[in-house]
């Protein structure tokens, strides 16, 4: 029998598993609560909020881009290991805090804690309107890379739609029936089996290709002189982009919405667990580099159309294994994908229902709005779907792309915890200016001021327009602001 | 917020603070270079899974100051 065949089986059998403890996880729990839906009753376990934090993070980058980005930017690669460490630290903090807001307040989105703090409806419903165009986004990168996986690991056999549909489609399954226990109790499975598969695939690579990790480097080195150091003759990064790229990354990280609203679904004490176990998170991120520094020298950089391809160039063309193994790192790397998918496809939706429509029909019954979230999943889904399918661009230029838009919400998140005088007409155009100059410099300019990262120069922008508004414009009430800055 | 989350609030900022230095530059530039190689590691990410792993070591300080065996009254 042909290696694909072996290759589908065993993706089938992991999809078949996923799919239903997927369905199981949302079992005898309230199918109408808004609470149950979004937030868990916010009663998640240890286990389960590490593995769902964890596996958001290890997306389909880190088995395409992150190897992608090795192979083609050497040391510039680095930065993946760095910001996942840093980004969840101020989680620790922040995370106990609007926990407690959240519960007080009945809070299920951002949308709810900004527009409350700020007092401001259409700051929700620009913060939900956000969020879902960049969920759409990073969920199109996910999408991509299960139906290329697919597609490459069964030579061809199943095309590239078939593959997007079967593996997103389970995903939009689960995610639609059972909420956000759902996504978590498949991120245990999904995360627990990429764990393995990138830690075997990139130590054998590294041993098969090019005699261990020592003898890699120091060929690389050799061959390509500063190609492992940053800004030096030779590296494909300045020192500034390198730098701003980590701040901008590690500072926007918890402003993604769906990992902000886990400060919902848990108690303080796993919060801060979590945050605990995080840099060991960065560690593991370490092989999967391997996977992209071990085809240097072996994979010529003209046999790929893009970088991203280098994982499974090196499978069919470099390993010569057998079609179990195949099997393995397909079913791993689609693990990848679909653990991201599940959390941002939950996160979308539960944005759209409850900071985009609850916003404009305030008079839902909750039994709706339930309503709403669920078909929000099939929605946000079919135009992921098509966007993957129908347009192009890089996985990585997505990915910092819809990056630098998100870590705009920065000043308003912070400025809520931390300081009173910061008004709803602060945040909002503050906000603006910085997703404009973001766009401006990531699609119009050709380069940024001293090869800052563009995100970064937005922030920037934003943190002055932030503050110099606040102290302009009136600020909310007294007591409110108090609530925030001391919960 | 319990007595003792209020006390690590400054700390813990400051160390947060020191560890984004400490992957940037210019601070990162005394890590940017190759050689040595350590644990088959360029210099350059090997300073990043130290320091990773200095971080894990004093988050596990944090906790145990807020959670630790002598504070049983404060558990929640």
């Amino acid at each position: 029998m042909s290696d694909w065949v072996f290759a589908l089986f065993a993706m089938l059998v992991y999809l078949a598993f996923a799919f239903v403890l997927g369905l199981l996880a949302g079992r005898k729990r309230s199918f109408w609560s808004v609470s149950e839906y979004a937030v868990a009753d916010r009663g998640l376990g240890l286990i389960v909020i590490w593995f769902m934090m964890g596996g958001t993070v290890f997306s389909a980058f880190s088995f395409l881009g992150g190897p992608g980005m090795a192979f083609s930017q050497g040391a510039a690669a680095f930065f993946v290991p760095a910001y996942v460490a840093l980004g969840i630290l101020p989680w620790y903090l922040m995370g106990p805090k609007v926990g407690r807001i959240g519960a007080r307040k009945n809070f299920f989105t951002m949308g709810d804690f900004l527009g409350d703090r700020y007092q401001s409806k259409s700051l929700t419903v620009i913060v939900g309107v956000i969020s879902v165009l960049a969920f759409i986004q990073y969920l199109t990168l996910q999408i991509k890379g299960m139906a290329f996986i697919f597609s490459i690991l069964t030579d061809g056999v199943i095309p590239y739609w078939l593959g997007a549909l079967l593996a997103y489609g389970i995903v939009i399954a689960y995610v639609a029936t059972s909420g956000v226990r759902g996504a978590a109790w498949s991120d245990v499975l999904q995360g627990a089996l990429m764990l393995i598969v990138a830690w075997t695939v990139g130590y054998y690579l590294v041993y098969a290709l090019q005699g261990g990790p020592s003898e890699m480097f120091r060929s690389i080195n050799e061959a390509q002189p500063g190609f492992l150091t940053i800004g030096h003759e030779g590296s494909m990064m300045s020192p500034m982009a390198y730098s701003t790229v980590i701040l901008i990354s590690g500072l926007g990280f918890m402003m993604w919405p769906h990992l902000f609203t886990k400060s919902y679904t848990t108690t303080e004490k796993r919060i801060k667990l979590t945050t605990l176990a995080f840099p060991i998170f960065g560690v593991f991120m370490v092989p999967v580099l391997f996977i992209g520094f071990s085809a240097i020298g072996v994979v010529s950089p003209d046999a790929i159309d893009s970088p991203d391809q280098i994982l499974p160039h090196l499978i069919t063309n470099e390993l010569g294994a057998n079609g179990w193994v195949y099997g393995l790192i397909g079913a791993g790397a689609l693990a990848a994908a679909m653990s991201s998918s599940d959390a941002i496809t939950h996160g979308g939706s539960v944005s759209l229902g409850r900071d985009v429509v609850l916003p404009l029909k305030p008079d839902m019954t909750e039994r709706t709005q339930v309503w709403i979230m669920r078909l929000g999943v099939i929605a946000i889904g079919a135009a992921a779907y098509w966007l993957a399918i129908f347009g192009a661009a890089g996985i990585i230029a997505l990915l910092v792309g819809a990056y630098g838009s998100i870590a705009q919400f920065v000043p308003s998140v912070y400025g809520a915890l931390i300081w009173r005088r910061a008004t709803k007409s602060g945040a909002i155009a503050g906000l603006i200016v910085g997703i404009a100059v973001n766009y401006y410099y990531q699609i119009i300019a050709d380069s940024t001021p001293l090869e800052m990262n563009a995100g970064f120069v937005g922030l920037l922008c934003n943190i002055v327009v932030f503050v110099v508004v606040s102290l302009m414009t009136p600020q909310v009430p007294r007591a409110l602001a108090d609530e925030y800055k001391n919960a | 917020m319990s007595s003792r989350e209020k006390k690590i609030t400054k700390p813990y900022i400051i160390f947060l603070v020191l560890l984004f230095l400490s992957m940037i530059f210019p601070v990162y530039g005394i890590a940017n270079r190759v050689f040595p190689l350590v644990l088959g590691l360029p210099f350059g990410l090997f300073w990043i899974v130290l320091m990773e792993t200095i971080a894990f070591l004093v988050l596990c300080g944090f906790y145990r100051y807020e959670y630790g065996s002598k504070n049983k009254e404060d558990r929640s």
